[in-house]
């Protein structure tokens, strides 16, 4: 009798063992996706921020010359922030657009950092001006949606343009 | 001293306090068209085809939108909508139903008397529960007198409305912003104004000066200004102005047209002046979109041009007409700016 249950111990404990093995390979397989997941996510971040500065630059050139009046970035998370950029032929500079709570002098000073010629805001309505220069532009846009909204909106960007000719 | 000094300040804060507690009025809320009708229900069904023959105008847009939408409410609900943009009373004098009995009690004697002998009907009555708010009461003495009135007074009522409608929406359209600097760059390479509301962009000019299109996005919306040098209008056919908004728009806004079995012509006044206005429908089969437009022109005896002023929506699955009124209140503040007509 007592040698059957030293039998169904050490069977148990071989069990567990077997489990507790599977668990920590499992565990450590997850750990490494997920470090793998983030670095692609970066990896994806700073390619799709380098293609989106690239297409400003056409986009720009194009909205400079009047062949398009309007380029709308969208997030494709919710809640969907919109922010519109045009070209204001009056100053010369390029006009972005967005909605929401005004920004504080730390934001603001932030922006100008980053080349943000001036900012003016009523209620929810702040506009933003920038030379036409695709790094300054993308640079604001990005810091629009990171650190205004709070929130990682800026990856999957849904970029359209609207208007003229093109 | 001190405990002088101490009552006068405290007299002061009160004082302060009382004032600032009786003048205070929140902001009214709720869409712009919406009417809450306060009425017996009975009363309600009564008159309801002479109400909505009033205030329920069509604007065809090309879905059919109403100029304003009636919905009826107890008046125990009274506190939940009071605040709302329009607000409207219906009863009869010395009426048996709650809403009657509120309108009596709200009436001092003279204004029952005056009712009674039939000399007023419709009270209109601005910001009484909160600002930038329209109550209307519409009393008589009995069921037949109410209908009578109400068919007698109902453009002379629905004009008061419309007119409040405009003003107020005109006050709020530029609280947020107005594009100043844009308005001055106009005024002086053109020779008039206009009043333009925030995200509007000025998207194309023409080098010839004779051009001016500003456009909002999210829903679509534009304006534009043209003018010619003319002799006069022709105020008898309005074809010519049909073919000319088709060719601007065949060549500024990819090939719009109108579509002509929808639309049709009013002889108005455009700031003194005779003017011609196409309410209709535009249509492009390119893109296979379409909505509602109105282009106003009239002729300018001092410089000797025709002014055309266009506005157009484009918002599927939204209802357009409040957009359209935004940019009829943008095209209505176009003023010739005399002896600055530029280019």
């Amino acid at each position: 009798m007592k040698q059957f249950f030293t039998a169904i111990l050490i069977i148990s404990l071989a069990g567990l063992i077997i489990l507790g093995y599977y668990a920590l390979k499992n565990y450590n397989k997850k750990l490494k996706d997920s470090k793998l997941k983030q670095r692609l996510f970066i990896k994806y971040y700073d390619d799709e921020k380098t293609f989106i500065r690239n297409y400003f630059r056409f986009l720009l050139s194009l909205l400079e010359k009047g062949d398009i009046q309007w380029i709308v970035v969208s997030s494709r998370r919710y809640p969907w922030e919109k922010i519109e950029i045009t070209y204001s032929v009056i100053n010369q500079h390029v006009e972005i657009t967005d909605r929401g709570d005004p920004l504080d002098t730390l934001q603001q000073s932030d922006l100008k950092q980053l080349g943000l010629k001036s900012y003016t805001a009523k209620e929810d309505l702040q506009v933003l001006s920038s030379s036409v220069n695709p790094k300054i532009v993308t640079d604001l846009v990005y810091y629009l949606l990171e650190s205004v909204h709070n929130q990682k909106k800026a990856l999957n960007m849904k970029v359209t343009i609207s208007g003229g000719q093109f | 001293m001190l405990k002088k000094i101490f009552e006068v300040f405290f007299l002061l804060i009160l004082m302060f306090s009382i004032f600032s507690a009786c003048a205070y009025k929140d902001s009214s809320y709720g869409e712009y068209e919406h009417i809450i009708v306060f009425a017996d229900s009975t009363l309600y069904k009564n008159i309801r085809p002479e109400l909505e023959q009033t205030f329920d105008q069509f604007v065809y847009t090309p879905i059919t939108e109403k100029s304003f939408y009636l919905e009826l409410q107890p008046l125990q609900r009274l506190d939940k909508y009071k605040k709302y943009r329009n607000i409207m009373f219906i009863g009869l004098l010395d009426g048996k139903d709650v809403v009657s009995q509120y309108i009596t009690q709200s009436f001092d004697t003279e204004v029952q008397s005056a009712i009674k002998q039939g000399k007023i009907f419709d009270i209109f009555q601005e910001d009484l529960f909160a600002k930038e708010q329209m109550v209307i009461f519409l009393a008589s003495t009995d069921l037949i007198t109410l209908k009578q009135n109400l068919i007698a007074a109902s453009d002379e009522i629905y004009k008061k409305l419309e007119n409040y409608y405009f003003d107020r929406l005109e006050r709020l359209m530029f609280t947020k912003g107005e594009k100043t600097v844009l308005e001055e760059y106009i005024a002086e390479k053109y020779g008039w104004r206009i009043r333009i509301q925030h995200d509007y962009h000025l998207v194309k000019e023409s080098d010839a000066g004779n051009f001016v299109w500003l456009r909002r996005i999210n829903p679509d919306r534009s304006l534009f200004v043209f003018r010619f040098p003319a002799d006069s209008l022709i105020m008898s056919d309005s074809q010519w102005l049909v073919d000319l908004r088709d060719s601007l728009t065949t060549i500024y806004y990819e090939r719009d047209s109108i579509a002509q079995k929808d639309t049709y012509t009013v002889h108005t006044e455009f700031h003194d002046h005779a003017a011609l206005k196409l309410v209709g429908v535009w249509q492009n089969h390119k893109l296979y979109i379409g909505g509602p437009f109105r282009t106003y022109a009239f002729f300018d005896q001092d410089q000797k041009y025709i002014y055309v002023i266009d506005i157009l929506v484009t918002a599927p699955t939204r209802r357009k007409k409040p957009y359209l009124d935004q940019l009829e209140v943008m095209a209505n503040s176009f003023q010739l700016l005399p002896g600055r007509l530029s280019l």
